[in-house]
């Protein structure tokens, strides 16, 4: 049971560290959008820039334009094309732009008016990201969610054996009972506070090697150098960590282990003193 | 109370352990079962206190049919019995006081409502000083009376006890033929199974003489 409260302890705090970091990218995405300007040979590029920010500027919803220099765009593509002969190459310049999320622009009119009063623009308001990321991270919730039902059934039919298990080595108690008077549900209550007993401390128990794990691994993160890989991960769990949310959350799991442990220990209980 | 009628019992195509066993007890009558090893006293007394159903015949216990009693309303008769057993069955994780007290619980009683009547019984049958003692701890008489404490504790409307005295010196039989006297007095039937002719030559109660499963009434 330690180990299925362990495994319970892990699924619930990815469910959690997942949405909280869809949750963050979503807003990240949703506070800013960008506008892009291909580098055309008839026009002049920082031209565009500027009518580009002077539109941008005169529409509601719009709290800051930022024009980002040629070479934050040379840094975004160094990663596929490498470091040398960026500079020859048309670039497009990016524009970040901040947006009041209580009270968004409407896309559509500020695409028209872009496209209408600057050469080679394009809007990006991150939608398709958004959308990907939203689906990516409700496979993942569900996955987890699957994982927590798979535990707590297999804890429950574990629950069952046992509660079997322990009928069959106190028969001589249960016969004892019964003849003096005990009715079925008095004696499921009997056995029964062994297997809530043991539900909650194994819960427990499970628990404290869960949060020794998560702080291990929030440890890991916290020592990763820039790597990709370790890059991800902080990205995954940096904004979660092991807060007091996590923890409260995980603190339901030996108290929901106890109450599936002891209803499986119970429902077994009365259908096999029922039929004896 | 108990009416037995052409009761039979037997296990399989095995012999009969009992033959057309009939009798018939009244509220506050109290007996003796006698006869000797293997008559068939022990199987009597599980039919009586319905832990085996008889092969034929009919029995009516508080006036209830045993045949047509629903599996829910046999923990409630057996509520008004005190069964002391050969064997003692006392729980091994229990003290003194908690097997002597089982009884109360399983009736939902509180331990305030019953704590001084187990401790006064104790004290009756010589056990105050082994109150908090476990059974693994108590000689074969000690068992013996810890088990009859517990029969008796609910006052039971009926008590029903296999050789209730087989385990104790001649003193303790005598004082606890008198606790079942006492109870008799106060309503209770007894029904006392044993093969000590002494003790059933101390009163001068009705004997049931069961001799291989054929059960006669001698006054």
């Amino acid at each position: 049971m330690t180990v299925m409260c362990y495994l319970a302890c892990l699924a619930l705090a990815g469910l959690i560290v997942i949405n909280r970091a869809v949750d963050n990218w979503d807003k990240g995405l949703s506070r800013e959008i960008t506008v892009q300007i291909q580098q055309l040979s008839e026009a002049d590029i920082e031209a565009e820039l500027a009518k580009a920010k002077n539109i941008l500027e005169s529409t509601r919803g719009v709290l800051k334009v930022d024009i980002l220099n040629r070479a934050v765009g040379m840094k975004l593509l160094e990663p596929w094309l490498g470091k040398s002969g960026l500079e020859d190459l048309p670039i497009p310049r990016l524009i970040r732009v901040t947006i009041d999320e209580g009270a968004p622009p409407d896309y559509k009119a500020l695409q028209a008016n872009l496209e209408a009063g600057v050469k080679g623009v394009a809007l990006d308001t991150h939608g398709r990201w958004r959308d990907e990321l939203s689906s990516a991270g409700a496979k993942m919730s569900l996955l987890a969610v699957a994982i927590l039902v798979l535990i707590a059934l297999a804890s429950m039919t574990l629950s069952a054996f046992g509660a079997r298990a322990a009928l069959d080595s106190n028969r001589e108690t249960v016969d004892v009972l019964r003849l003096v008077g005990a009715e079925n549900h008095f004696i499921a209550n009997q056995i029964n506070r062994r297997f809530l007993r043991l539900g909650f401390a194994s819960g427990a128990l499970g628990l404290v090697i869960a949060i020794v794990s998560l702080l291990a691994v929030g440890w890991s993160v916290g020592v990763a150098t820039g790597s990709v890989p370790n890059g991800s991960m902080s990205l995954l769990f940096a904004p979660a960590g092991l807060g007091w949310r996590i923890l409260s959350w995980l603190l339901l799991v030996p108290i929901l282990s106890a109450i599936f442990v002891a209803v499986a220990a119970r429902l077994t209980l009365m259908r096999l003193l029922e039929n004896t | 109370m108990i009416e037995l009628e052409s009761v039979k019992l037997f296990y399989g195509d095995g012999p009969e352990i009992l033959k057309d066993v009939t009798f018939r007890m009244k509220a506050g009558e109290m007996r003796f079962l006698t006869g000797p090893s293997g008559a068939g006293k022990s199987s009597l007394l599980r039919i009586l206190f319905l832990a085996l159903q008889p092969s034929a015949g009919h029995f009516r216990l508080f006036g209830s049919d045993i045949e047509r009693l629903s599996p829910r309303s046999v923990p409630l008769l057996r509520r008004k019995m005190g069964v002391v057993f050969q064997d003692f069955r006392l729980l091994p994780h229990l003290s003194v006081f908690e097997n002597v007290a089982l009884p109360m619980r399983v009736m939902g009683r509180s331990e305030a409502n019953y704590r001084l009547d187990v401790e006064e019984l104790l004290d009756w049958v010589g056990l105050k000083p082994k109150t908090r003692d476990y059974p693994e701890t108590l000689s074969g008489g000690e068992k013996q009376r810890v088990a009859i404490a517990r029969a008796v504790v609910a006052k039971p409307q009926l008590l029903l006890a296999d050789e209730p005295t087989g385990s104790v010196d001649a003193v303790m039989a005598k004082r606890l033929l008198r606790l079942f006297e006492e109870l008799n007095k106060l309503g209770t039937t007894v029904l006392l199974a044993t093969h000590d002719e002494k003790l059933i030559g101390r009163t001068s109660l009705p004997v049931f003489r069961l001799e291989s499963g054929t059960l006669r009434v001698i006054h």
